[in-house]
Formats: C-alpha cells, structure tokens, sequence
C-alpha cells in the first residue's frame, strides 16, 4: 500500500511536470497539443547525448553523486536540455503553429500537432535508434532508502521527486509573485487586454514555449532517470499528461499539478485492484470521474 | 478648459472585424486636449468598433488616425500606451484572477515612472481599491471593478483614455459616481473619448458629441446642443439616417 502511495507519487510528480506545459500552451493558444509529450522525449535524448559529450571531455564529471546513480555532467545536462527543448518548443511554434495560428481554426492546429509529434518521434527514432536507452545503470544496483524489505525506494527516486517539486515550487513561485508571472496568467486570462495593458503577446508565447518545453525535458529526464528511454516514450505518456491537465482544469497551473499527483496515484492503485492489462485505461477513467462531478475539471473555469 | 488645439483625429475610418466587411463607412472625428468627446448612436451604429480601430484591436480598411499628428496606424495594441492612449474595454476589462494589487502591478508596467510610485499614486486616489488590493479582481462588485479598470488605465500617465460604456451593468448610483470620476479625469488635462448607451448621462458631462448610425457619422456639435436636438432621438429610433438604404 506505501509501496503504490509512492510509486503513484513518483510517477504523478512527472506527469504534473510535463502537463504543466500542456496546460499553459492549451489555454493561452487555445489548442490542444498533441506534440507536447513528444518534447519529454528530446528533452530526455538531448539530455542523453549532453552526458556522453561532457563525461567524455571531463571524466570527472562523470562521477556518481553520493548515493545516487546521477553524475555532475547529468546534471547540467539536464540544465542544457532543459533550455535547448524550451527553444525547439519555439522553433517548431515558428515553423508550424504560428502560421496556421494566422490563418486555420483550433482544430487544424490539433490535427497539426499529431502530424509535429509523428515527425519528431521518428526523428529522435532515426537519430538513436529504436532500442531503449538509459542514462545509467547504476540504479539497478541502488541501496534502498528504507530497511523494510517490502518498501523498494531508491535514493534516485527520492531525488527525482525533490527536483520534480522544486522546479513546480519555482514556477508557482514565477506565476504568483512576478510581474512576468503576473503577465503570462494575464495572456492565459484575456490576451486582448493583456494587450492593452501593455503586454507584447509574440514574447509571452515565446515564454510558454520556453517554460512549457524546459519543463517537459525535465520530466522526460527524471522518466528516464527511473525508466529508460525509448523514442516512443512521448507516446506512451500523453494520454496521461492529457489526463492530469484535464482533471486539473484547463489552464490552471495548479490544477495541472494536482492532475498529474491523481492520474500517478490513481494509476499505481488501480494496479493493486486491476489486471496490469487495464493500466492504460485508467487516465481515461479519471478524467470521466473528474468530469462528471465538475465540467471544468478541479480548478479549471467555465469559458 | 479645452484648448482648441486638435489632439486625437481620425478621418474617413473604414474598419471592421472582417476585411472586406467593414461596419464603419469613412467615420471622421477629432477630440481636443483636455475634452470629452462623447460617441453615441443606436445598437448597431458601430461605437465600439470605432474605440477599437482607435485601439488596435480591430481591422482598419482605409482612413487615418493621428495622436498630435503622429500617425497611430498600423501600431501594436500593446505599444499604444507610448503615445500616451489608453483603453477601458466595456467588458472583462480587469484580469479576473489576478488581485487588484496584481493588477495595478501589470498595467504599471508601461509607466515612465517607477511602478511602485504609480501604484501608490492609484491606491492614495482610489481608497475603495486600496482597502481591497489584495482581493482577486473577481470578488469586485460591478462598480469596483470599472474602478480599478480606470486606474489601471490613469496608471500609465496616458494624455487620453478610451472608454467603453463604462457605466454598462452599473445602478445609476455606480453610473453616476464612475462618470463623475470621469469628468474629474478630464479635469486633470487628459481627454476623454467616450462611447455610451446612457446617452443623456454622458452628454450632461461631455464637451462635445458625435452621433453615430450605420457606421457613418450622423451628426456632431456641442453636447448641450445634441441633447436638446429632437432629431437625436429620430436617429436613434431610426426614422432619420445619413446614408440609410
């Protein structure tokens, strides 16, 4: 039972990582983006080759951690990850959302996104491969944490959620005590009179791309950290990320965060009750229970 | 007292929310330093769409706009509040989840001055904000909330604020201390273009008016004048239009 408390937690602080992006590119471009799982993906990968380019020019770097299975150069590779799918977020925006945005409804944009993700998957498939990859292996011989036998935490897994918290505990902290915050919940609220007051509309989304893509490639990291990765790793999450910023409520940051701890939870209890076949379909069940006793999802507005 | 001095003009303005299905049809007015200007003019008539043309916010097909001869055309919404033009929208026109304080903070943003001195400066002017700067916009009555949208325009030091219906949901109690406040704003210096429903109530504060129907000027002159004018109220019921079909 502690067991499936922690591994839905684990599990439902990545997913509320990357639905926050989901949720912020949702509500103030108003579409859903099919693509945005996809950027867990480059996020992980970048991250990936970042490792091996920088344990490979400084060796020291590459040292474990403590009792962790990350290394330094790990660490800032995230980082660098973490900016460098930020900014293709804005590329691909450049490249395909921005002009169908002037010219095509919300539902182009949809079909769009499946045909970006589509795109990006094989990319990363040509680049590295179909076979699965992880960052280390030393976290298959990890100590545990705890000295209860039945109680299987690793000190990555503790790490992944620390990070997890911290980096969703900065962006709250963005969103709630800076006029740039101030700024991008105004866009998501009212973009024409966030206009009017001042606020250029190009940077703010450029901003959500940024924020929304430097997340997702942490979540696909810290996925990757516990998991491994696969080029069809974007795949396998986006109903579930779809999942948590549904449940939250559409454009609520918060909400997302919430979402994604409840789709995590809900998962890893359905597998105590449920046959493992019936996983996938659990999200869906959580957004049919979410919705059915409120429309708007836990903190999402009428529009 | 206004000086003759022309400040904002706009001539023969054909704007729309389509291109090629423009409501207004080659409207023209000018508002002088330190004036307000009333718009009014049936359902329909195109006042709101002729804020917004001003405002950047709609397509503007042909005609011109000038702000102290400097031409408006054509620059983003967000970059207006440099020429010294600021917009009240008639409705959702203060950021309902953000708290007034929070809202200030945002509208500050375009200040010459630092934003900590202007929000001050909003919050010493409108006591009823300052008791609530930490409530969300969306916990405002109706009257506070077209409060703190005025101040988020006077904020950014504009030399003409742009109002739609401001008084629109309002009691008449709300109605009449928001268009007082209006008249106290001109009577700073900065020009007022209002655009109106309640038209006997916005022309009692106004200098002049300018009577719209179809998209296409009506009639204009002195405020006290129109009120007077009975084919006023033939226009606005529809028995005497300029360029009706």
């Amino acid at each position: 039972m502690i067991q499936a408390l922690f591994d839905g937690v684990l599990v439902g602080s990545i997913l509320s990582l990357g639905a926050i992006g989901l949720t912020l590119v949702m509500h103030i471009l108003r579409f859903a983006n099919f693509s945005h799982a996809e950027l867990l993906s480059v996020g992980a990968y970048c991250a990936l080759t970042f490792d091996a380019v920088l344990s490979g020019i400084a060796p020291p770097l590459a040292n474990l951690i403590g009792p962790f299975s990350m290394s330094a150069a790990l660490a800032l590779s995230t980082l660098a990850a973490a900016i460098l799918t930020g900014f293709t977020a804005v590329l691909i925006d450049r490249l395909v959302f921005r002009r169908l945005r002037d010219t095509a409804g919300p539902l182009t944009m949809v079909f769009a996104s499946f045909g970006v993700a589509l795109i990006m998957r094989n990319l990363i498939a040509l680049v590295f491969g179909l076979r699965t990859e992880r960052f280390t292996d030393a976290i298959s011989f990890a100590t545990m944490v705890s000295s209860d036998p039945l109680l299987l935490i690793k000190p990555d897994q503790v790490a992944i959620l620390l990070i997890a918290v911290a980096a969703m505990a900065a962006l709250h902290l963005l969103l709630t005590r800076t006029t740039l915050g101030f700024a991008l919940r105004a866009v998501a609220e009212n973009p024409t009179l966030a206009q009017v007051n001042g606020i250029a509309l190009p940077s703010m989304i450029r901003l959500t791309w940024i924020i929304g893509g430097g997340l997702a490639a942490i979540a696909g990291v810290l996925y990757g950290i516990d998991n491994q990765l696969s080029p069809v790793m974007g795949r396998d999450l986006v109903l579930s990320l779809f999942a948590a910023a549904i449940v939250g409520g559409l454009g609520s940051v918060t909400g997302a965060m919430l979402g994604g701890f409840i789709v995590g939870l809900a998962s890893s209890f359905a597998i105590l009750l449920l046959p493992a076949g019936y996983k996938p379909a659990i999200p869906f069940l959580v957004i049919l229970a979410t919705l059915y006793i409120r429309p708007n999802g836990l903190f999402g507005e009428a529009r | 007292m206004p000086d003759a001095a022309p400040f904002l003009n706009v001539s023969d303005f054909t704007a729309g929310y389509k291109r090629g299905l423009p409501i207004l049809h080659g409207v023209s007015m000018h508002v002088n330093s330190g004036e307000i200007v009333t718009v009014i003019g049936p359902n329909g008539a195109g006042k709101s769409t002729l804020i917004k043309a001003i405002a950047g916010l709609v397509i503007v097909e042909g005609g011109a706009i000038t702000l102290e001869a400097r031409n408006l055309l054509g620059i983003a919404p967000d970059r207006l509040g440099r020429f010294g033009l600021s917009y009240v929208p008639q409705t959702a026109n203060i950021f309902t989840t953000l708290s007034v304080s929070q809202n200030l903070a945002l509208a500050a943003r375009r200040c010459r001055a630092a934003p900590e001195t202007r929000i001050a400066a909003m919050l010493d002017l409108f006591p009823a904000l300052a008791e609530r700067r930490s409530v969300r916009g969306g916990g405002l009555s109706g009257g506070q909330r077209q409060v703190l949208a005025i101040a988020m325009a006077l904020i950014a030091e504009p030399r003409i604020i742009l109002m739609d219906e401001p008084t629109a949901g309002l009691s008449p109690k709300a109605s009449q201390d928001v268009l007082e406040l209006i008249g106290k704003i001109a009577g700073d210096g900065v020009s007022v273009l209002l655009v109106e429903q309640n038209a006997r109530m916005a022309l009692g504060i106004s200098d002049r008016a300018y009577i719209l129907a179809d998209g296409q000027n009506q009639m204009d002159g002195p405020a006290g004048d129109i009120l007077d004018d009975p084919a006023v109220a033939e226009i606005y019921l529809g028995g005497r239009r300029k360029g009706a079909a």
